[in-house]
This record gives C-alpha cells, structure tokens and sequence, in this order.
C-alpha cells in the first residue's frame, strides 16, 4: 500500500505486521508480564485480567513506545499503571488466598518442593507488608536490576528521587523480612 | 547505595527462583486476547480494556481503516475486514524509530559502566518456567511450539511494528495476500492456527448471543466442544453456554450447568458473570 496522501518524506511505509509477530511478541513477554503484576500486589485472582489488559493497552499504544527505555520497562510501566488502577478500587487485602505455587520443578521431592512453595508464599507475605510504590521500587530494582534512569521513567520521577526512593524500599523490606521471619518462627513454637 | 542484606536477598531469591504463571494460564490469556481483539462482541469479557478495545476495532475493520498494526494484523489473522481485500499496513514515522533505536544504543553503551548495580537477582536465574500439567492436548502443542517461536527470536526483540527491521521481505508476503493465514493448507497446522480457530469459534457464540441468537450461540458452542473439548477456552464455553440457555428460557439447565461451573472453577473470574444470569445468585 503506498503511503497515505500528505506523508511527508518522513513518513514511509514499512511492513505489513504478521500475527505471527504478535503471538512470539505475547509468548516472549507473558510470563514477565504476568509474574510482573503479581510483584506489584496484584490480586490473584485479578492477574490473568490484568495480564490481558497490558497486551491490550501495549498493542494500543505500541505508537507510543519511542525506544527510550528497554521493551520491558516499557511493559513494566504499563503493568504499573494497571497494578495502580486496580488498587485503587480495592483496600488492601488481608484475607487474600495466598500465591498459587507452580507444579514443583521436576526432580524434585515432596519435601523440596514444598520447600519451594513455602518460599514462594513467604516473599509474597513479605511484599504485601510493603506500600505500593516501596514494592514497585524493590521489584524493580532488586529483582528486574532496572537502571535508576529506568526506574525514574516507570515512576515518572527526577532520577535522582529515585535513588532515595530505593533506598527506602531496601529498608522497608528489610524490616518486613524481619517482622515476617520473627512472626513465622512464633508460630512454629 | 546501601545492598540488600544477605538474608533479605536470599528471601528474594528463593522465593522468585519458580515464580510464573503456568503453561495453562499463558495460552488462555493469549486466547482470550484474541477472541477480544477479534471484534468479537465481547459479551464474556471480564476485563474493561478488552470490552472496550473490541468495539471499535470492529467499526473500524468494517471501515476498512486498519489503523493498528498489529490490531490490523489480528483481524487479517481472523479474516475480519480482510474479507475486502483490505490489506492492512501501517505508517510508521521512521526518523522516530531510527532517534529512538540510536537513542537505545547510546543509552546502554552509557549505562553499562554508569548503571547502579542494585540487585542480583536477575530475572535470568529465575531459571525456565515450569510446564504446568495441562489438561487439554492443545495447550501441550502450543505452548510447546510458543517455545520453540520465543527462542528462535532475539532475546529482546520489540512489539510487531517497532522493531527497526532491516528487510522488508516480510511486506511483500503478506501485503499480497488478504486471506487470513489460517485458511491456507498446512499440512500440521500451526498451534497458532489451532489457537485462532478456537478463539473465532467461541466469538462466534460471542457475536451471535450478542445479537439475540441463542441457538446460533449454542451450535457454535457445540461445535466448539467438538473440536477442542479440552480447549483453553472451554471456561468460556461454558459460561457462554449458561447465557445461551437464560436467553432461550431454558432456565432449568442453565442454573445446572452454571453450578457445575461454580463447583467445578469457583475462582473463575466468569463466575460473577453468571451470578448476574438467570442462572444466579449461587
């Protein structure tokens, strides 16, 4: 098809995008995108929405992405922005079941694998003690290694906030792996 | 800055080290993506962004306008508006992709020594996710085949559209031909494909519960049975179904299947759609 009537030189016409594109583009990113909304606080029975929602905003906006900041900040930004919306409409949650665990790895004996489940569910126990940008921060930096610059762009933030923004994020989760640790070992006795 | 002690790290680490979402749950999302984006009339759709992209969407393949690229390129998938002839191609400003692809380079060569080194855990040692035990025989085929497409791309490649591509091959191959890639002969249809078929057949039921065609619904729901009884969609069936029987007055059936749904899948996100039927409150 030739370029629409008006383009300047600067516009041109360059592919034709295949569904095929979209699907690898979806299997590349679904699991970043779905473990990334279940960082940031999103409910569990809310994440396959929510999920959906940032292939669908993303697939929207893909205009949008310009190459600033990586695919995946990018994404990350738009799973922000949904995690955000949805907290909004719902408190936090207390009572909430806890994070359903994948089929233990393979190779793995009863004893192992609800060892990994256990892990599982206490870092998620741990993350809900934390506020919703804290969490953001520490999965962001902690767990994604984004750049403070990257950071500073899914927060919409001056980079060098960010910085002090981690910084109580560090602390913040060091606190609650404490509290939750103490907790846990209370139980146990 | 200040690291993560050792124990807080170790609680990071441990814990994520198998965190995903199942095989399972990747293919019925994707199916679900694509039954919304479908211009599917979005008569199930729990999630807002998805209700509200399908209309349009379908306005504007009627129109012929395939704005979205990849949105355009989902309804050629489906044969939506590609029924034309439109072949669906997009504008591209490319001195914005070239500023910004250069801009990308200069900042990662930047960033390397530059880069706060703030975590460990990447992402990469989270190691693969863990093949779920899927039901059905479809999800086994395609989330294999998913696999095998995610890695035989870069590991960074960006959305369908954005990446600076140094051919243009692909336009000729798919400009030409309007015809939705799932209808040429293959002799082992792509998982892909299977996956669309799937998805058109449970719009179908969609588009016709929504235009006041019960029974139309049901024997696309019948059909959809038939061919993937054990489908990433067969929630969505059923539920489709529930609203299918209310409609026809068939409420005895109706409140039947829906609590067999409910016993069955109570944390399905449909279930407060059928608590809305005929066939509710449970």
């Amino acid at each position: 098809m030739a370029a629409p009537p008006g383009a300047s030189t600067r516009l041109a016409v360059t592919e034709v995008a295949r569904v095929d594109d979209w699907s690898a583009f979806y299997d590349e990113h679904f699991d970043f995108v779905w473990r990334s909304l279940r960082r940031l606080g999103v409910a569990e029975a809310a994440l396959d929405d929510a999920a959906q929602d940032v292939f669908v905003v993303a697939l929207r906006r893909q205009g949008e992405f310009e190459g600033r900041s990586s695919l995946r900040t990018w994404l990350f930004g738009i799973a922000w922005n949904r995690a955000r919306e949805l907290q909004r409409g719902t408190r936090r949650r207390a009572e909430e079941p806890l994070p359903e665990a994948l089929p233990p790895a393979a190779g793995l004996d009863q004893e192992q694998a609800a060892i990994q489940a256990e892990a599982l569910r206490f870092v998620y126990r741990v993350l809900d003690e934390l506020a919703p940008e804290r969490r953001a921060v520490l999965v962001m930096a902690e767990v994604e290694e984004m750049t403070a610059v990257e950071i500073a762009e899914v927060l919409s933030l001056p980079v060098n906030t960010v910085y002090s923004r981690v910084r109580l994020a560090r602390r913040d989760f060091e606190a609650a792996v404490k509290r939750s640790r103490a907790r846990e070992q209370g139980r146990r006795r | 800055m200040k690291e993560l002690s050792r124990q807080a790290r170790d609680t990071l680490e441990r814990g994520l080290a198998f965190d995903g979402p199942s095989a399972e749950r990747r293919a019925r999302v994707k199916a679900r993506i694509i039954a919304a984006l479908g211009g599917g009339a979005a008569v199930l759709a729990t999630s807002s962004a998805a209700a509200e992209v399908a209309s349009p969407l379908a306005a504007g393949a009627a129109a012929g306008a395939g704005k979205g690229l990849a949105f355009g390129s989902l309804l050629v998938w489906f044969g939506v508006g590609a029924v034309a002839g439109v072949a669906v191609s997009s504008v591209v400003v490319v001195t914005e992709r070239a500023r910004g692809t250069q801009t990308a380079e200069t900042r990662a060569a930047a960033a390397a020594p530059a880069r706060a080194r703030v975590g460990a855990v990447s992402s990469a040692r989270h190691g693969p996710t863990l093949p779920a035990a899927g039901p059905g025989e479809s999800n086994a085929a395609d989330s294999d085949e998913a696999a095998s497409v995610a890695k035989a791309r870069p590991a960074a490649s960006p959305p369908p559209g954005l990446a600076p591509r140094a051919s243009t091959a692909s336009v000729a191959s798919t400009s030409a031909s309007a015809a939705p890639s799932v209808a040429s002969p293959s002799p082992a249809p792509s998982a892909a494909a299977t996956l669309s078929e799937e998805a058109g057949l449970l719009q179908r039921a969609e588009r016709a519960l929504a235009g006041n065609q019960p029974n139309a619904a049901l024997s696309a729901l019948a059909e959809h049975e038939r061919r993937f009884p054990a489908g990433v969609l067969h929630e969505e069936r059923q539920a489709a179904r529930v609203l299918a029987l209310c409609e026809l007055g068939r409420t005895a059936e109706a409140r039947a299947l829906a609590r067999a749904f409910v016993v069955k899948s109570p944390d399905s996100v449909l279930v407060p759609r059928l608590e809305r039927s005929c066939a509710g409150p449970f």
